[in-house]
């Protein structure tokens, strides 16, 4: 425990990155503006790629960027403009569950903090010499290791793809 | 040979009716009759086989598997009363193929008229106890199905069912009776259960103290009688075959066949006293005053059974059976002239009869010498049935009895008196109904060739069959467990003092109500006017009792229970609906179909369950 | 490094994840807030397989499949509620109860 109290320069940086994910996912639930939100979720998943590249991720933080920044939070606007979503305060964007999702919440956090500090306090990762687990280190382990979900998954998308269209599709002639 | 032959005959006949329903109509009548003749022919032929001395107990039958305990005692005393059962029954069923014939349900009539013989008879063989039981029970279904034949009518029903609760209060004690006879004996055979009680004052008065329940109820004495006179609303072969004849003399007869237990329990023996003089003048002055010509019958059965039962008590079971016979061939004669009365007249009410003897020329004379009889007129062996009763009563009154000398005083003095009331109500009777002028309204003529030969037949043994009690052994002999004993020759023939009594009181009593009667031939010479008169009409007021004792309190009990399961039970099972439907709406509230409530709770759940593994794990 | 620096993290992450779902009414806000909490899963993922310098790289591999099906999901997720928006033209969480048992009372008077 005393070695938190006086970090490396890699913890304080990692901090630092971890704080403003931490804090831009605290606006993305509280803020009264919803292109806002939107746009604090970019931040708080740019800085989450940010830990995964300081933790020599490297292939998990581009990841994370591409799809997550690019194509999610793309949709997500989308999603805001086809559903009318009112531009400026709207002061409806919580409802009465809150005092009890506040109350689950910090349980939970709570509960995870202590199991994690428990079970993970000397717990170390070792990036002395960090050899960055880059596209060709994952995707030999993908393949090599994690062919079947790999299938797997791309059955899946394949069925979300379907599904969404089918869903979304106009309803004409009684289809 | 066992006795169960005679039992086999009626039996057969009565499944067979059953069975044939309203098809044969043709065979409904033959194969009762046939019943009934085998009956007779096996009678007969245990009465030729068996020398008297000796009685013959059969075991049970005894098959590959199973042993039936239908052991049975076949002595003089069984012999006797099952040729009186049969003759009876077999001249009532000729009677009923012209009485019944234009009813519906004759077949189902005849069937049981034959059951209940094959029930009578079974209870006279029986050497069993449980035969004796069976029998019993049987007999008392069938006069409640043969009381309620014409069940449309409401006093048919409300007779019916009237005799079956008054007979079964007593058949409750007669089976508990049985039991604890059973149970302290240990033994099922009649002989060996006897024996062995009366060894033990204390088993013999508690076993006599319960079968006299049943006797009470089966034989119509105080307390339970009211349902004698009600039974009148059944046919008139019914009521000769079974309030004259038969059932309401079985219990005479069982406690005759019983009689050494009997001997042995003096405290019932004086219960016995005191219910027969009450029973004997109250129903004879009840039928003093009838108005419906059966009814009078039914009360002067009551009466003279109690006769019967007086006789039992003051010790000579012989004078009691030998009344028994003879009551039984006089009374079944006058019920069966009677139903040809009412089947001729069309009405029950002696108000509408008189005149019938030029109409009814056979009819008259059989009831005549009936009526004689009843009213022990000497010589017709009424007579000589009653006189051993009074014989009896006056060596129990010397002192020779087990029942103290207070009872054979008693016994003597109501006897007499009741003697001259029996004589003024056979009287009044015929004169009622034979004499005078006709004042009904219908065409009276003589009974159809069926029913009159029956009536014809039987005034045979009810005038001489007194004659067999003059000489000892012409009677058969009777025997019980540990002695074989031939009719005592003292028991039976008048005496000469109470002869004389007796003769004097009938004529005092008969020419009462005839010189009554010669002032006003077309009036009543005793009619049911006045407080005591209409009050011995409804049987002094004793149905009364059994609906303050018995009707109201079981009527509250039944209405408790009906309240109880409507209002508590009802409305609990009722309100477990409810509270069911007030719990799902309860737990439909958390079922809005919000997700985010649901959610929460989920959630709350897993972080609540996270946390106790946790603490599981690490402690 | 420590591992409780990304750890604590991804808890901290997790319960304002948690917090959005439940509190947001928005249903895309929701959908967002789902993303949040599986950002967490992911960090937690990954510095357990650098911590435990996993060779076959389990978790990071997962992360990569947990971001797919995340992608796949918001894909499927939103054209749903497009579809609600159009039919009911509302995309607020509380007034999208049909599959609930309503507020009605009538079921507590005892039926017949």
């Amino acid at each position: 425990m005393s070695a938190l109290l006086s970090p490396s320069a890699l913890e304080l940086v990692f901090a630092l990155f971890g704080l403003v994910a931490v804090g831009a996912a605290v606006l993305v639930v509280t803020t009264r503006h919803l292109v806002h939100a939107a746009l604090w979720l970019v931040v708080s998943l740019g800085a989450v790629a940010g830990c995964f590249l300081l933790m020599s991720a490297e292939f998990v933080a581009w990841m994370q960027v591409l799809i997550y920044v690019g194509a999610v939070v793309v949709i997500v606007l989308f999603g805001f403009m086809l559903t009318r979503a009112p531009i400026g305060p709207s002061d409806d964007l919580t409802t009465h569950n809150r005092w009890a999702a506040l109350l689950v919440a910090t349980a939970a956090t709570g509960a995870l903090v202590v199991l994690l500090v428990d079970g993970f306090a000397q717990a170390v990762l070792d990036l002395s010499d960090p050899v960055p687990a880059d596209a060709a280190v994952i995707g030999g382990a993908l393949f090599r290791w994690w062919v079947l979900p790999f299938e797997a998954l791309s059955v899946l998308l394949l069925a979300a793809l379907i599904g969404a269209i089918a869903v979304s599709r106009l309803r004409r002639q009684g289809a | 040979m066992t006795g169960l032959w005679v039992v086999v005959g009626p039996l057969v006949a009565a499944l067979v009716g059953l069975c044939l329903g309203g098809r044969g109509r043709r065979w409904i009548g033959p194969v009762a009759v046939l019943g009934a003749v085998a009956a007779l022919a096996a009678g007969l032929a245990l009465a030729a086989r068996q020398p008297w001395q000796d009685p013959v107990v059969s075991d049970g039958l005894r098959g590959a598997w199973v042993v039936l305990p239908l052991s049975t005692v076949v002595d003089g005393l069984a012999v006797t009363v099952a040729l009186m059962v049969a003759v009876v029954a077999l001249l009532v069923q000729i009677y009923s193929t012209a009485y019944m014939r234009d009813e519906p349900r004759y077949a189902t009539y005849a069937a049981f008229i034959s059951l209940f013989t094959a029930a009578m008879l079974a209870v006279v063989v029986a050497g069993d106890l449980l035969l004796l039981v069976i029998g019993w029970e049987v007999m008392g279904l069938c006069s409640y199905v043969l009381i309620g034949q014409n069940w449309e009518d409401p006093a048919a029903r409300a007779a019916a069912v009237k005799a079956f609760l008054v007979t079964k209060t007593g058949d409750v004690g007669f089976v508990v009776g049985v039991i604890v006879l059973i149970a302290s004996t240990g033994s099922l055979l009649l002989g060996d259960a006897v024996a062995a009680a009366s060894n033990v004052t204390s088993t013999a008065t508690v076993v006599t103290l319960l079968l006299l329940m049943g006797v009470v109820g089966k034989s119509a004495q105080f307390p339970l009688h009211a349902w004698l006179p009600d039974a009148m609303a059944g046919p008139s072969p019914v009521s000769a075959l079974i309030h004259a004849a038969t059932m309401v003399a079985a219990g005479i007869y069982v406690v005759a066949r019983t009689f050494p237990m009997w001997q042995a329990a003096p405290v019932t023996l004086s219960v016995m006293v005191v219910i027969a003089c009450l029973t004997m003048l109250g129903a004879a002055l009840a039928a003093l005053v009838q108005t419906d010509l059966k009814r009078v019958l039914a009360w002067s059965t009551v009466s003279q059974l109690a006769y019967m039962l007086a006789a039992l008590a003051v010790g000579s079971e012989q004078a009691a059976v030998f009344h028994l016979v003879s009551h039984a061939f006089f009374k079944a004669l006058l019920f069966l002239c009677a139903g040809a009365v009412i089947h001729s007249v069309g009405s029950t009410l002696m108000s509408e009869m008189g005149g019938l003897r030029r109409s009814m020329p056979v009819t008259s004379a059989t009831m005549a010498i009936a009526l004689l009889s009843l009213a022990g007129v000497p010589v017709l062996s009424g007579f000589f049935s009653k006189e051993s009763v009074l014989v009896a009563a006056e060596r129990a009154a010397e002192g020779d009895a087990v029942v103290g000398a207070w009872a054979g005083w008693a016994v003597l003095a109501t006897s007499l008196v009741t003697i001259a009331v029996t004589a003024a109500y056979a009287t009044r009777v015929w004169l009622r109904t034979f004499a005078g002028r006709y004042r009904g309204g219908g065409q009276p003529h003589e009974a159809p060739v069926a029913m009159r030969w029956p009536l014809v037949l039987l005034a045979v043994p009810a005038a001489v069959f007194g004659f067999t009690g003059l000489v000892a052994s012409w009677f058969p002999t009777w025997s019980w467990p540990s002695a074989t004993t031939a009719m005592d020759p003292e028991a039976l023939p008048p005496a000469p003092l109470t002869t004389v009594l007796s003769v004097l009181l009938v004529a005092a009593g008969a020419s009462v109500i005839a010189r009554r009667w010669r002032s006003d031939p077309a009036g009543d010479p005793t009619p049911p006017d006045g407080p005591f008169a209409s009050s011995a009409q409804s049987g002094f007021g004793w149905d009364a009792v059994y609906e303050a004792v018995a009707v109201r309190p079981f009527t509250a009990v039944t209405g408790l229970t009906s309240a109880v399961d409507d209002r508590l039970i009802g409305r609990t099972v009722q309100r477990v609906g409810e509270l069911t439907n007030t719990l799902g709406a309860g737990v439909q509230k958390a079922h809005r179909g919000l997700v985010q409530k649901a959610l929460t709770a989920a959630l709350t759940v897993t972080v609540l369950g996270l946390v106790v593994v946790a603490v599981a794990v690490s402690t | 490094m420590h591992a409780l620096y990304p750890l604590l993290v991804s808890a901290l992450l997790f319960g304002v994840g948690i917090y959005g779902v439940l509190a947001r009414r928005n249903a895309i806000l929701v959908l967002m807030s789902v993303e949040i909490m599986l950002n967490a899963a992911n960090l937690a993922l990954v510095t357990f397989d650098v911590a435990l310098d996993d060779p076959t790289h389990a978790g990071q591999s997962l992360s990569v499949f947990v971001i797919t099906i995340a992608a796949a999901e918001i894909g499927l997720g939103l054209a749903i509620v497009l579809l609600v928006f159009r039919l009911r033209q509302t995309i607020a969480v509380d007034d999208l109860h049909d599959l609930g048992e309503g507020r009605s009372d009538d079921l507590t008077k005892s039926r017949p």
